[in-house]
């Protein structure tokens, strides 16, 4: 980490001495284009900001123009308005309980089975890999109807405990694929010589080892956390009561209730990715650093 | 002995939600079935409609599309990107920070803030009027254009994340390359092409394969944006599944559509991962 970053820095400083001339010219260009990409990045966001705080009458007429008087109580129409009976403000905290319990299961179960996996020496450990990875390569979709038929027949369709459990199994098998290298990297001798100490299997996982992976558990439960904040399918497909519905699919329901009051739609897109972006503004190092670490193992 | 103990939980969980039902869609695939009364055994007859059903042969299409553009938009978007915060161009801190807000927004709301922006009379169509196109096409609404709106929407998503991905690898080359070919007086892009992008091609490999894996299975985009429509000109394997089972309620059928999904899924991964990986890891 660290030479990468001495690497970094070596790396401005060359690159700023050898800006001269045609260099430097690309760099404008380059820099031009940059801006180009940055706004067409931001400028639907902004517009999502502005429109939600406008009348109708003035987003259709000038949508690029600011709001005249903000009009705060957009938001709160759109938290207390919803398709077919349920606010969806409602909605926004079923998201906040079912993303919540998700990530503390499958984070929880994940670094429990990297402990095991990872810190232990097992025979055939090569094949866990490759059953891992296969597991990973399921698309959830092929799960879908047998799914929605065992909690239909069974009752438990409508219930946040299923959906957490489901939530939990599709995001296990990337968690407990990073938590395993996690505990891999960890060195085994300091887990051998805590044993000799008399300390147990959990005090040495507690005590010893959790501190100091704290870093990847995070990026995990990160990475969780924008998964399950974020499904689709089978929120809309098992969780059918308005009253059970998490926020994408409430906020389908509340666009086809209120087709064209447009200052309810984006209001309703706002609280949505609102949380989101203040998280990421306050973490966005760890965010960027969670994923990346995630992404391609 | 603790080794089963501290992973059997995981294990147990995935058992039953990912593994049993995955069997089970295999079974359920050879019947015809409406989810009430008992099915009945038809065999092949499923896959059978399915090979001769034209609009799941135009669905694949659009699927693979889809996943073609956005893979390709996605990955030239967040090299440039990261080539530009690597090399440190003014600003790019807060390239870096910007362009990855998308990331984390929830496929969903991107979808609906765009079906939004880009309604017929929305605010893009609104700036195109001002400045004198007189009639400007309802982008979601023609069919000519909707796919071409979901890719749009696809690559603004995952930009930012492939733009991160290849930023980490592009950190690791070493600046005496750089400053190697400076001296044989290489402009920039010239050595992002003969340097950068040989020297980091096992992540740019891997980033493919992740991006195009990832749009086979895409659904919420679609979804969200268009439903599909108009007609059929944006539906994919994702959205096709979720029609012929619960709207439908062909259950057997739905079945078969993600089996054969599921297959397209591996074999393609495969391919990509052999054609793309083997030569150098």
């Amino acid at each position: 980490m660290t030479v990468d970053t001495a690497n970094a820095r070596r790396r401005t400083a060359s690159s700023a001495a050898i800006g001269s001339g045609g260099a430097r010219t690309g760099r404008f260009l380059g820099a031009a284009l940059m801006v180009i990409f940055s706004l067409a990045t931001v400028l639907p966001l902004l517009l999502l900001i502005i429109s939600a705080l406008k009348t109708n009458g003035e987003i259709i007429a000038n949508p690029l123009s600011l709001p005249t008087h903000p009009q705060w109580h957009n938001i709160a129409d759109a938290w207390q308005g919803g398709g077919f009976g349920a606010p969806l403000g409602r909605s926004f905290l079923n998201s906040v309980f079912v993303t919540f319990a998700g990530v503390v299961v499958v984070t929880g179960l994940a670094v429990f089975a990297g402990y095991g996996l990872g810190s232990h020496a097992i025979r055939g450990g090569r094949w866990i890999s490759y059953l891992v990875l296969v597991l990973l390569a399921i698309p959830t979709q092929a799960t879908l109807i047998p799914i929605f038929n065992l909690l239909d027949t069974t009752g438990t369709r409508n219930s946040f405990t299923a959906i957490i459990l489901v939530y939990a199994a599709f995001w296990m098998p990337f968690s407990v694929m990073l938590m395993r290298a996690a505990f891999r990297s960890f060195p085994r001798e300091i887990i051998e010589a805590a044993r000799i100490d008399g300390a147990g299997s959990l005090a040495t996982l507690f005590r010893i080892v959790l501190p100091v992976l704290r870093g990847p558990i995070i990026g995990v439960a990160i990475i969780n956390a924008i998964g399950i904040w974020s499904e689709l399918l089978f929120s809309y497909v098992l969780l059918t009561d308005p009253d059970k519905r998490t926020l994408p699919a409430a906020l389908l329901a509340f666009k086809g209730a209120f087709v064209t009051d447009y200052r309810l739609l984006y209001a309703g897109l706002l609280i949505s990715v609102l949380p989101i972006l203040i998280a990421y503004a306050a973490m966005s190092n760890l965010t960027r650093k969670g994923l990346s670490a995630g992404a391609l193992k | 002995m603790i080794v089963v103990l501290f992973s059997a939980p995981a294990f147990i969980l995935m058992f039953i939600f990912l593994v049993y039902p995955t069997i089970q869609s295999v079974r359920f695939s050879f019947f015809d079935w409406n989810g009430l009364s008992p099915g009945t055994w038809v065999g092949l007859g499923n896959y059978r409609e399915l090979f001769t059903d034209s609009l799941f042969r135009s669905v694949v299409g659009h699927s693979l599309l889809l996943a073609v553009a956005g893979t390709v938009g996605a990955v030239l978007i967040g090299l440039l990107w990261a080539y530009a915060v690597e090399r440190r161009l003014p600003g790019w801190r807060s390239y870096r920070f910007l362009l990855f807000i998308p990331v984390v927004m929830p496929m969903t709301v991107s979808a609906l803030l765009w079906a939004l922006l880009l309604d017929t009379n929305g605010p893009l169509n609104t700036v195109l009027e001002q400045v004198g196109w007189a009639l400007p096409p309802s982008w979601l609404g023609d069919y000519r254009f909707a796919l071409w709106a979901v890719v749009f929407v696809s690559i603004w998503q995952a930009s930012g994340f492939t733009m991160l991905i290849l930023l980490n690898a592009m950190e690791d080359v070493p600046v005496e390359l750089h400053e190697a070919a400076s001296l044989d007086g290489a402009r920039s892009l010239r050595r992002l092409v003969s340097i950068v992008v040989p020297y980091i091609r096992g992540t740019l490999g891997t980033l493919t394969v992740v991006q195009f894996v990832g749009l086979l299975k895409a659904f919420d985009l679609v979804f969200a944006l268009t439903r599909g429509g108009p007609g059929n000109s944006t539906d994919i394997l994702g959205t096709y599944l979720l029609q012929k089972a619960f709207t439908e309620s062909r259950y057997g059928y739905g079945s078969a559509v993600a089996i054969a999904m599921t297959v397209i899924l591996f074999v393609i991964s495969l391919v990509l991962y052999t054609r793309l990986l083997g030569k150098d890891e």
